[in-house]
């Protein structure tokens, strides 16, 4: 119970808890210590295991240095990092932005669009769950579509699917924000498990 | 006296909020102290995460990305650990990586433990290739070139000179790959990953997430989902470790259970106080 391991973070996270109860400070000092150390901790891996290995390569290997596998990167990562507004940081930034869509557009045009189609257009029936299921899927793509569709005045048939898909959306983001709500009470679990097993030893 | 019900119930909509943390706290307590065992029925994607694991065999060896930090780390633990736990038991090695910097120490300190409990070595039955900035370059070149994104492992030591990692070549190194993360790290995978890789993909995820990748099950992007404590609970019983997602899993649902209930005393409580403060007619 007095292990300071143990002790400071049970200590820090009834801190965290009182803000539950009211505004105050030792809250406002906890947070601004947990959120520094979290992004001070985030830097310092980060210059530990991508920037420091790249300089003691580099050392190692003194053509690199001078070469375009060292050089030309580390030019336009200064210049990118630069406070003034320069050509070489915007062609650098032109540069790696296009790389970056270019590398991921295959995967997002595959995954995210034509996978995703060619899973909804399957046979629909009320035989089977899973052709249910699909008959689902397809009402509820197509009236989403049409909830989406603003070239005319949703009236009708029309205001009908538009109906259907503003619930079908509802029920979408209502299951998005159940598992959310789930997700905030299993970390607050995490918390009270801390504090009655490892701090108070209530539980085993 | 005749009581009033319906200001009684239109009352509930001033009640101090405090009291419902208090109420909250109780519903998570109380459970976690009575230490009630929980059994689940898993789900379809559940069993397919467990079926993807237990395809792996000796002398086979899984990637594993751990991706999350000391904020997720509850929610996605149970999952690593579990998972760990079988690969270690069915011979398997494992080559691991973790895309979150703020997650680097916690991530080899809970393999290092479980590693130490299975009697497996650094090395030749594990090794931690640590962290590199910009997932999708990282998840590209473990693909096609592991030496040149990590020349070293996380501890410094060259990869050509551990037993595990010196005949490491790209895609077709692994049986099978996993991805437990707690942000949208996990689509990277399944985007840059997918086509790159001969292996099945299966991912664990926040709660948060779980509805955003149920589309890739449809597609067989990945081979199998837990999301959030559920899912990893699920995944415990189909493994049968209970650990601390089924442990947790009665607090998560008086939790719910109590939530519901305050969500329909609260419209009631709305409407009553609305009922009663209706213009007269």
């Amino acid at each position: 119970m007095f292990d300071p391991a143990v002790l400071v973070p049970a200590l820090l996270t009834l801190g965290v808890f009182s803000i539950l109860y009211r505004e105050n400070l030792v809250y406002r000092i906890i947070e601004h210590v947990g959120v520094g150390l979290a992004a001070g901790y985030a830097l310092a891996m980060i210059i530990r295991t991508g920037l420091i290995p790249r300089i003691l390569s580099a050392a190692a290997d003194p053509v690199a240095l001078v070469t375009m596998a060292l050089a030309i990167p580390a030019c336009v990562g200064i210049a990118v990092s630069s406070w003034r507004r320069n050509t070489l940081g915007t062609v650098g930034i032109s540069v790696a932005a296009s790389i970056a869509a270019g590398l991921a557009l295959p995967g997002i045009v595959e995954n995210l669009i034509l996978e995703q189609m060619r899973a909804t257009m399957v046979p629909i029936g009320l035989s089977s769950d899973a052709g249910f299921d699909s008959l689902v899927v397809a009402i509820g793509v197509l009236s989403t579509m049409a909830y989406f569709s603003f070239t005319r005045e949703p009236r009708g048939i029309r205001g009908v699917a538009a109906l259907t898909g503003l619930y079908t959306l509802m029920i979408s983001f209502g299951a998005s924000f159940g598992y959310a709500a789930m997700s905030r009470f299993t970390l607050l679990i995490g918390r009270f498990l801390f504090l009655l097993r490892d701090w108070l030893h209530l539980v085993r | 006296m005749r009581l009033d019900y319906l200001a009684l119930l239109a009352s509930l909509t001033r009640i101090d909020r405090r009291i419902l943390y208090l109420l909250v706290a109780l519903a998570i307590v109380i459970p976690l102290l009575a230490a009630s065992g929980t059994r689940v029925t898993p789900a379809a994607e559940s069993e397919g995460f467990f079926r993807a694991v237990q395809r792996v065999s000796e002398g086979q060896t899984v990637l594993l990305a751990a991706d999350y930090n000391g904020a997720t780390a509850f929610e996605l633990e149970p999952m690593v650990t579990t998972l760990v736990q079988e690969v270690f038991s069915r011979g398997a090695r494992l080559v691991l990586v973790c895309l979150d910097p703020q997650g680097i120490g916690l991530v080899e300190a809970k393999v290092q433990m479980l590693a130490d409990a299975a009697g497996k070595t650094y090395g030749t039955d594990w090794v931690f290739l640590g962290y590199r900035p910009s997932a999708p370059g990282v998840i590209m070149s473990l693909a096609s070139a592991p030496y040149t994104v990590f020349p070293r492992d996380h501890r410094g030591t060259s990869l050509r000179a551990l037993p595990l990692a010196a005949g490491l070549s790209g895609h077709s190194d692994y049986q099978l790959v996993a991805v437990v993360a707690s942000g949208p790290a996990a689509q990277d995978w399944v985007i840059y990953g997918h086509a790159r890789y001969r292996a099945p993909i299966v991912i664990g995820l926040g709660g948060g997430l779980g509805p955003t990748f149920q589309g890739f099950l449809d597609t067989h992007a990945i081979a199998g989902l837990i999301a959030g404590l559920r899912g990893a609970a699920e995944y415990e019983q189909l493994t049968g470790r209970p650990g601390e997602a089924l442990r947790a899993l009665s607090a998560q649902a008086m939790a719910h259970l109590l939530l519901i209930a305050l969500i329909i005393l609260g419209n009631a409580a709305f409407f009553a106080a609305k009922w009663r403060d209706r213009p007269p007619v």
